[in-house]
């Protein structure tokens, strides 16, 4: 047992002292968490820590082989915390330096003389601003590290408020091509994102994830917190659509020439794979309003295509079948229905053949005037109810007046239905149709993109859809393709036929519904396919409002057939290329200039013997005497001859080098080596050239 | 369970109440720890055991630290006291080579040359040992019979053994730790030293404060006018004490102001400042109290919860394992926290006192105070710092803050203390 308890006077005195300072820190603690606690919490509240966002590179938007139809790229802005340069030295610095700064500012940019930029360099010094950008226009990578070696923005690096931003520019390698379908975002103030085209559709898997950083407050101003490191930024997929840039030009161009001459409002063409639905020009011109996609319109006599399919599915006709069309003008009710030319007994095949109204009309209300539901589900059938589902958002449902909307549906809608008024389709759904025929009854989902890629590997590939069901029987679809070829051979659109090809089609020429009346206005469009007998391409085009010839043979038809010739002739190159190997039995085939890799490749491909002098990317090649095998020997020339070189794999520092000195203007995004390029490999060089380069 | 039987086994003679209020500061300390590391970004949001114990994170080391204590402490326990009174002067003199070959040796950390390292990731700090040392010695000298006060050579040789060590830390450049050495006047207090060692520093203090803080014309006046209207009516036997009180005054205050605007370097002027008044230079010296008072200040009653502290997630206060470890309690538990801390704290200090004051042999007694002393003087200077009572120096909170030396120098100390304790009886009851 513990016996000692007594504590001395000494001990208690201690005891007090250690409890005396106990209180002094207790009262302090309580001052500090009770007394001035507010104080002390809204000086937490300052301290904040804050996540900063780190934005993540724009994915790029490409065209088939590769061709970059959207691409970011990063610019930089010279911005100045005008309350910079602090201190007595390096004020005295600032104003030293002001004269140079300016003469090399005004030297640089060429837009103000020195003592304008000196002007207002000494302005915005006295206005205090913390963020002042100097620069007018975006300056490149290039022309950032060249500013960055400037003595005033070497100074005490810092010291001087100067700060190179970095920005992404969206460019459009192509300009205005496609630039619609292309499309755009914006944000709103609350930064919401709203657009057009692909890049909005497309937008959650084109913008990528953004980082973080931690940003803390010191004093008065955010610093990153390097412990807690940072989220990288996750840059966005590539998304490849399946427009094809040389069609999509072909078609735009043709196109345009069209819309110029006959002064049309606008301008309408679409190009697609009839076996994939892939849509391989989009083209609007004016380059405005995405017209192909989501403008609803009323189809006109390109509808007749679906009158007469149901009809000869119903097996209510044959080609042969006949009707009277009373001379070109029938009485429907209250209504008068005309033709462009006066008819009077027609075969189906003829009506069809010369787009006869009458014809069309009294068929339909004849077969389905007491049971238009029928009829509608025929349409159904055809696919012509439901949108087509392409990627671009905002497409519209087709409107058709139904028999069970009796405010609207009258006596006269059936007929004037059957030839393509009372409905609005946009120009795709129309398409899809059409191509539906050209591709032997079955529906193809019409598709504007084909892969989500990051850099060359495949993220998503979207599938070519095929409807399981055809919508006709076979024997239809005879009768109705024999129809259709029968519309160029010797019908409204006999003007474009060429004994090269066949092209199976349809003219549509519509009255324009303004406030509810029609008017002496017109779209004129064409929609076919071709080759007939075994389609490659389905082609859309439509002219609104064109001033010289309102029929759509007149002005639709030659564009499609532009188009057309053009493509066949792609084609036929194509075809021939196939064909070399087989015919390769006279003499070998041989080169002026090629790049070296390709040729070896075509002559593996040809299965063509050759030797090889190993150097160099340019070659030619001859063939050696007395033997069967070419041999290729390096090409010394073609350096100094102005084309674009391979530049993959090239460092970006190697390739910036080699192309300013061939005066090719460069765009490129990333650091490091090219991997790929905008121009092909052996494309001349032309003044005023831009290359776009992807290096990683 | 007889009572003799019990006295006879170790189990029954160690001082239970001590011992857990000890094990409890070192947990709560390992817990303070991991959550004063919990920076935004470097740890997730839960709480797991493999993080504790991580060696990654400094409340994983000190965890092992903690483990280190345990096993230290049942070393101590089961072997004999009386090593510590034999070997006192021998571990006294290693310290001291020890310290003198830190001069040389150490590399410089915070301007301080206190460190030595042993290997790449074991740094020890001879300062905590040192303390210790001196404890041990002061305890065997002042034991001995006879020895007074009064005594001149008693005198010398007691402040030889606090001061001669006190003045190496001081050339270290560690001037908080030299500081350290003054709270064995406690003991000596305890033993029959004047209170005016006590009294006249803790006093000199004070006015060197005022002299800092107040116009220096107003203190002359305030020590002056008191002084020349007490002449006028005291007894003449006072005079003589009375001008001396009032002349040694007038020259502290004028020293201090002197030593403190002219001798002190300029990082340790603007510390003793910056206690004064933070908001002088709140970017520089002032940033840690203001930043530590905001902590603690926004703790309010409940505090922000446990790895909610925004300061601490912030990493606003710097040294936050160590020397600010308090402000994590403050802010996280807040006044509640900061309480129970405090009662479970003293409570253990009085617990130490009570044991030193109840020792049945004088050399428990002066080293349970001199041990005392210094756990006090770290504890109370370590938080009135983070409150902003006192000057920045850097010395650690005993059991709480983040690092193996001080750890294992104070956990020795106590275990001894408590050996100590135990065999007290056996020693003079036999």
């Amino acid at each position: 047992m513990r016996t000692n308890r007594k504590i001395t006077a000494r001990g208690k005195i201690i005891f007090v002292f250690v409890c005396l300072f106990g209180i002094v820190i207790i009262a302090q603690v309580i001052n500090l968490q009770f007394i001035s606690n507010e104080k002390w919490e809204k000086k937490a509240a300052q301290n904040i820590i804050r996540e900063e966002l780190i934005e993540a590179g724009r994915g790029n938007i490409l065209a088939q082989n590769n061709a970059i139809l959207a691409i970011s790229t990063p610019y930089f802005m010279l911005s100045w915390d005008t309350r910079f340069p602090k201190g007595k030295d390096s004020l005295r610095y600032f104003h030293n330096s002001l004269d140079s700064l300016s003469d090399s500012l005004s030297r640089f940019f060429g837009d103000a003389t020195k003592k304008e930029y000196r002007e207002q360099l000494l302005k915005a010094r006295y206005s205090k601003k913390a963020y002042y950008i100097i620069n007018k226009r975006p300056l490149s990578f290039d022309e950032k590290e060249r500013l960055k070696k400037w003595p005033f923005f070497r100074y005490k690096t810092g010291n001087t408020g100067i700060r190179f931003e970095k920005k992404e520019l969206r460019t459009y390698p192509y300009d205005s091509l496609a630039r619609k379908t292309i499309g755009q975002i914006y944000y709103d103030t609350n930064r919401k994102v709203f657009g057009t085209g692909i890049e909005y559709a497309f937008n959650k898997e084109l913008s990528g994830t953004e980082g973080k950083k931690i940003m803390q407050k010191v004093g008065t101003e955010f610093q990153p917190v390097m412990e807690a490191g940072e989220v990288e930024a996750i840059d966005g997929y590539d998304v490849v659509t399946t427009l094809d840039v040389q069609i999509q030009d072909i078609t735009y161009q043709a196109l345009k020439q069209a819309v110029k001459t006959t002064q049309a409002k606008y301008g309408v063409a679409l190009v697609m794979e009839v076996k994939t639905g892939k849509l391989r020009a989009v083209a609007n011109y004016p380059e405005i309003y995405q017209y192909a996609l989501a403008q609803p319109i009323e189809p006109g006599s390109t509808f007749k295509l679906a009158s007469m399919l149901a009809c000869i599915e119903d097996k209510y006709v044959t080609s042969s079948e006949t009707l009277q069309t009373g001379g070109g003008k029938w009485q429907f009710y209250d209504r008068t229905m005309t033709d462009t030319k006066p008819h009077y007994l027609l075969t189906a095949q003829k009506a069809f053949e010369e787009s006869s109204n009458i014809y069309h009309a009294r068929m339909i209300q004849k077969y389905y005037g007491k049971n238009p539901v029928s009829f509608f589900n025929h349409l159904e059938r055809f696919g012509l109810t439901e949108p087509t589902g392409i990627e671009i958002l905002g497409e519209p449902t087709p409107y058709f007046i139904k028999p069970e909307d009796k405010r609207l549906w009258n006596a006269t809608t059936l007929p004037w239905l059957s030839i393509g008024y009372n409905a609005k389709l946009t120009p795709l759904q129309i398409l899809t149709f059409y191509n539906a025929i050209a591709n032997g009854g079955y529906r193809v989902k019409p598709m504007l993109v084909e892969e989500i890629r990051k850099t060359t590997k495949v993220i998503r590939k979207y599938p070519v859809q095929v409807s399981k069901q055809p919508i006709c029987s076979k024997e239809s679809l005879a009768i109705i393709q024999k129809m259709l070829e029968g519309v160029v051979q010797r019908g409204t659109a006999k003007n474009i036929y060429t004994p090269n090809y066949a092209i199976a089609g349809k003219t549509g020429t519509a009255q324009k519904v303004i406030n509810g009346q029609y008017q002496k206005t017109y779209e004129a469009s064409f929609v076919g396919y071709f080759p007939a007998k075994n389609p490659v391409y389905s082609i859309y085009v439509l002219l609104d409002e064109p001033q010289e010839g309102f029929y759509g043979a007149a002005v639709a038809a030659p564009v499609f057939q532009q188009i057309a010739n053009q493509l066949f002739a792609m084609n036929q190159k194509a075809q021939e290329f196939k064909d070399i190997k087989n015919t390769i039995s006279g003499e070998l085939p041989t080169v002026k200039k090629a790049f070296a890799k390709d040729l070896q490749t075509i002559y593996n491909e040809l299965s063509v013997a050759y030797q090889s002098t190993d150097t160099g990317n340019w070659v030619s090649s001859s063939i050696i005497q007395g033997k069967k095998a070419v041999k290729i020997t390096p090409d010394k020339i073609s350096i100094y001859n102005k084309v674009i070189p391979n530049l993959k794999g090239m460092a970006l520092k190697d390739a910036l080098y080699l192309l300013e000195n061939m005066k090719v203007k460069v765009l490129y995004e990333g650091q490091g080596k090219v991997v790929t390029q905008s121009l092909d490999i052996g494309t001349p060089v032309k003044p005023d050239m831009t290359i776009m380069l992807k290096c990683e | 369970m007889t009572d003799l039987k019990k006295e006879q086994n170790l189990f029954g003679r160690i001082d239970w109440i001590s011992l857990l209020l000890y094990a409890f500061l070192l947990i709560a300390g390992w817990f303070s720890i991991y959550s004063a590391e919990h920076k935004i970004g470097t740890i997730t949001d839960t709480v797991t055991l493999r993080q504790m114990i991580s060696t990654k994170f400094e409340a994983g080391k000190q965890f092992y630290w903690i483990m280190a204590c345990f096993a230290l402490g049942i070393f101590v326990l089961v072997n004999p006291a009386w090593y510590y009174n034999k070997y006192a002067y021998a571990f006294f003199a290693v310290m001291l080579f020890a310290l003198i070959l830190t001069l040389f040796f150490a590399p410089s950390t915070n301007g301080a040359r206190s460190w030595i390292k042993i290997s790449s990731s074991i740094k020890i700090q001879p300062t905590e040992f040192a303390k210790l040392a001196v404890c041990l010695a002061l305890a065997r000298y002042m034991s001995h019979n006879n020895f007074s006060f009064k005594n001149k050579e008693d005198q010398i040789i007691t402040a030889g053994i606090i001061v001669l060590p006190a003045l190496l830390v001081f050339a270290q450049n560690d001037t908080g730790s030299a500081l350290v050495f003054a709270t064995f006047v406690l003991a000596a207090f305890r033993e029959g030293l004047s209170p005016l060692f006590i009294i006249i520093p803790v006093l000199g203090a004070v006015l060197c404060i005022l002299a800092l803080i107040l116009p220096l014309e107003w203190l002359f006046f305030w020590v002056t006018a008191p002084t020349l209207v007490m002449l006028a009516f005291i007894n003449r036997f006072y005079i003589k004490p009375l001008l001396t009180i009032a002349v040694a005054c007038l020259i502290v205050i004028f020293s201090a102001n002197m030593f403190v605007n002219q001798i002190l370097q300029p990082h340790q002027r603007n510390r003793i400042y910056a206690m004064l008044d933070p908001t002088i230079d709140p970017k520089g010296s002032g940033w840690n109290v203001i930043q530590s008072k905001i902590a603690i200040g926004s703790g309010g009653w409940s505090g922000k919860g446990f790895l909610k502290g925004t300061q601490s997630k912030g990493g606003y206060i710097p040294e936050q394992t160590t020397d600010f470890i308090f402000c994590t309690i403050g802010e996280e538990q807040g006044f509640r926290g900061v309480f129970i801390f405090f009662v479970l704290y003293i409570a253990f200090l009085m617990r130490c006192i009570y044991i030193a004051e109840n020792a049945k042999d004088v050399y428990t007694r002066i080293y349970g105070y001199a041990y005392t002393g210094i756990i006090f003087f770290h504890f109370t200077i370590n938080v009135a710092m983070t409150l902003g009572l006192a000057p920045v120096i850097g010395i650690p909170l005993p059991f709480f803050s983040y690092g193996g030396s001080s750890l294992i120098a104070f956990s020795l100390g106590f275990f001894i203390l408590l050996k100590l304790h135990s065999e007290a009886d056996k020693r003079f009851a036999v």
